[in-house]
């Protein structure tokens, strides 16, 4: 299987998808771009280009292709309150006066509610051209309204000033322009693919999509960021800065917390963390077949015969929501169905945060282990759940609670 | 309590413990039978084999995990000639085990079992002389400084003789146990901090500084084996000054000394108690020791109806008035079936801090036996986190 390999790098890179490792030699990795995934999760019609761009090239096209890694962590009710006020001025505007728009108006604040950086500007700005939801005119900026999902876009309400919650339609929305976009899909998204299988649209993702797997590495010459896809066997690394910082911090970022493609947890044996595409919780369904009712009744479905059987929510959320598409939220909201009607007949068992945070070298890496730990506001992080045999579902009693209840507990 | 509310319950003294952290202490602890048997099986099990026997206890906070300890050092270690000791957590260091062992040892006892185990093996003359007169003559001679310096040597040598250690910095730490002993009758925390000045422990040498321990003690006790106890197992993971490499560490040091006394033939048992989480991450971190443990865990499991009865029975016996009338029920002031939720009776420190709050709230107008309002709501006010209501279900 061919591959691309874009960025830099200036160790040497190894096709890992060959079976005769092809080792390329520093001076000619010094040339080339460093992200050693795409290639293996393209098709045939792109590998052929790929084979062509494996062709040495000048040092000004590297550096053009460095642009490539143009994904950052930022808020996309940030980039729909911006594409909402660029659609106010038809004969578009200029950068400079679009940051003075924004900060005029307090469309963007950090969270310390001051204005931020210009370059912060310029990530937002840049994210939205290339997500074709803006277009250049000259110098001008004017929203590409010619595309469905920008003209959807355009006809939602916008989050208020500080509001970081998207709505359904507006998320959709913009998960189809990041799906759509060739430089999200081919360094993220097309790994999640089977060897067999290709994605068109933000539901044959969720519906086809496997799980990738990713882990700090340290190479010989430098530490990496690795992707695979156990189940393909497609390997990716991320080596430079930018790389990471696009791929991991970026395009995974919105993935996972902005637009609710994927859930991910933590491995604390090797490190890793499992990344999973999951469902988008049906609106229309019946209360009944919701997400989190279907939740209960396959946790009620694996109990054994004694008294109590108790779970590890780290192997529910395996079984329940990896192995069916469904975002550990909904597994957190089936715990919180479960202590409200049976509150008696359902214990929770917590563990110390030192405990489950025990590995974590950075404050974020804390927050990613702490993923796989039920809590409410009030409660201790909990590592189990110990549930009676008299447990039941009742028609009646879902309807009931989740009119009353919305899901209470963050993933 | 008013006396004359206890009289009405039928009681001397309320027989349940606020706190209720460890077993009780005026009733007999007994597990429940099906732990009982399952526990002497796998010790029965172990015991047949030889060298280190290590078992991890896994049950969730307040399952009894320190009861069951206790009752494996108070009452099934002594009746099989094994010699045990409890430690209530690990500590952050490895070391901290060495001292509260030696401190329940304590200096004075630990370094006679080292003196006589080294007196018939030391080559000086005059020194065996003195090992002649007695402990208390040998002491009063290493008192002086100088005379200090010349029998520590040769207590070195006596001690790689006696095969306690073959290592020399593990030998002259153990020699000057004994011959500081006048100077120091006690142990102290900083002794064993390695690198302090004056510390009685070598750095780097964990294992074989405690098989050497363990061999010592073995000998020194005459019994059939050791046994160490270690609750809390996940409280290594406690502290924030503990790094992922010193949890590592631990965890190592663990498992070298579990293989230097398997290679040694010290009959060495190491039993762990840990919550299910510990265990998991324990596992994942360092599979070689979990490797090394039983492959069998004893878990906990939660209490049935029957076992939480024998549990408020056992205790309301030990507190029940000579000549008291068994026809109220052995359960009474609490009806004959135990009303308690179950999640409440299915936990034992749940269940014994209801009960406790139940006595300790009653009132002369409260209805006897406890109604099925009554105890609910003593374990809703306990419990207030727990979403009650009258939408719940029964």
């Amino acid at each position: 299987m061919p591959q691309l390999i874009t960025g830099w790098q200036s160790a040497a890179c190894i096709d890992e998808s060959r079976s005769n490792q092809q080792v390329i030699s520093p001076r000619e990795a010094a040339v080339r771009p460093s992200f050693v995934l795409r290639a293996n999760i393209l098709t045939d019609a792109r590998a052929q280009r790929n084979n062509d761009m494996k062709q040495l090239q000048h040092p000004s096209k590297v550096r053009l292709q460095q642009s490539e890694y143009w994904m950052r962590s930022i808020s996309f009710a940030g980039l729909h309150r911006i594409l909402k006020a660029v659609a106010a001025f038809p004969n578009g505007l200029r950068a400079g006066e679009l940051n003075e728009l924004l900060q005029k108006n307090n469309i963007l604040l950090t969270r310390r509610s001051s204005p931020p950086a210009p370059t912060t500007f310029y990530h937002y700005r840049n994210t939205l051209l290339h997500l074709d939801a803006l277009k250049r005119d000259g110098r001008m900026l004017r929203v590409n309204d010619d595309d469905p999902n920008v003209f959807d876009l355009l006809n939602q309400p916008v989050p208020t000033n500080g509001d970081q919650s998207l709505g359904d339609i507006a998320r959709d929305a913009f998960a189809a322009l990041v799906l759509k976009n060739e430089q999200c899909r081919s360094l993220f998204f097309d790994l999640f693919m089977p060897l067999d299988a290709s994605f068109d649209s933000v539901a044959s993702f969720r519906q086809n999509g496997v799980p990738v797997r990713w882990s700090r590495e340290r190479s010989t010459h430098a530490r990496e960021v690795v992707f695979q896809n156990r189940t393909t066997g497609r390997t990716a690394r991320c080596s430079s800065p930018a790389s990471v910082a696009a791929v991991l911090y970026g395009v995974r970022y919105w993935a996972r917390d902005e637009l609710e493609l994927i859930d991910e947890y933590s491995q604390q044996g090797d490190g890793s963390t499992v990344m999973f595409p999951v469902s988008r919780p049906g609106t229309s369904t019946t209360e009944i077949d919701s997400a989190v009712v279907q939740m209960v009744r396959f946790i009620l479905s694996l109990r054994a015969t004694g008294e109590w059987t108790r779970f590890s929510v780290f192997d529910l959320i395996a079984r329940c929501c990896e192995a069916h598409r469904q975002p550990i939220s909904v597994l957190f909201g089936a715990i919180d169905w479960l202590l409200h009607e049976w509150p008696n007949h359902t214990v929770l068992i917590p563990t110390s945060r030192a405990l489950a945070t025990l590995t974590a070298a950075s404050p974020q890496r804390e927050a990613l282990e702490l993923r796989r730990y039920y809590k409410t506001s009030s409660s201790p992080y909990i590592s189990h759940i110990r549930i009676h045999k008299d447990v039941t579902v009742k028609s009646m009693e879902l309807k009931d609670h989740e009119a009353r209840h919305p899901s209470k507990t963050p993933a | 309590m008013r006396p004359d509310i206890l009289q009405k319950l039928r009681l001397d003294f309320n027989p349940f413990e606020p706190a209720t952290t460890g077993a009780p202490l005026l009733s007999v602890f007994s597990p429940p039978h099906e732990l009982v048997q399952r526990t002497m099986a796998l010790l029965d099990v172990q015991q047949t084999g030889q060298g280190v026997k290590a078992i991890v206890i896994v049950g969730e906070y307040g399952t009894g995990k320190t009861c069951l300890l206790q009752w494996l050092h108070r009452q099934v270690f002594p009746g099989r000639q094994i010699k045990s000791f409890y430690f209530d957590n690990p500590g952050v260091q490895f070391y901290d085990l060495a001292n509260m062992l030696l401190r329940a040892i304590g200096r004075k006892e630990f370094a006679k079992f080292i003196w006589e185990l080294a007196g018939s093996h030391v080559n000086v003359t005059y020194q065996r002389t003195l090992f002649q007169k007695g402990f208390e003559e040998y002491l009063s001679n290493a008192f002086h400084r100088r005379r200090q310096q010349d029998m520590t040597s040769p207590l070195q040598e006596a001690i790689r003789n006696a095969d306690v250690t073959t290592d020399e910095e593990i030998a002259y730490c153990l020699a000057r146990i004994v011959t500081d002993v006048v100077k120091k009758p006690y142990f102290e925390y900083r002794d064993f901090i390695p690198r302090q000045s004056g510390s009685m422990v070598p750095e780097g040498e964990e294992a074989p500084y405690f098989r050497a321990i363990l061999k010592t003690i073995s000998q020194g006790t005459g019994a059939k084996a050791i046994a160490f106890l270690v609750d809390e197992f996940e409280e290594i993971g406690l502290q924030k000054r503990l790094t992922k490499r010193a949890a590592h560490d631990y965890l190592v040091t663990l498992k070298r000394l579990i293989n230097l006394a398997q290679s040694e033939q010290v009959d060495f048992w190491i039993i762990l108690s840990m919550t299910p989480d510990a265990y998991r991450i324990t596992k994942e971190l360092e599979p070689a020791l979990i490797d090394r443990v039983s492959d069998r865990t004893l878990d906990i499991e939660p209490l049935t109806i029957t076992h939480a009865s024998t549990v408020m029975s056992s205790r309301l016996t030990a507190a029940r008035p000579e000549g008291t009338d068994k026809s109220i029920g052995v359960l009474f002031p609490f009806p004959d079936d135990v009303l308690f939720r179950p999640s409440t009776y299915s936990n034992p420190r749940r269940l014994v801090r209801a009960c406790f709050r139940a006595i300790a709230q009653a009132t002369a107008k409260v209805q006897l036996p406890f109604t099925e309002q009554y105890l609910h709501k003593v374990e809703d006010e306990l419990y207030p986190s727990s979403p009650t209501n009258e939408n719940s279900q029964p």
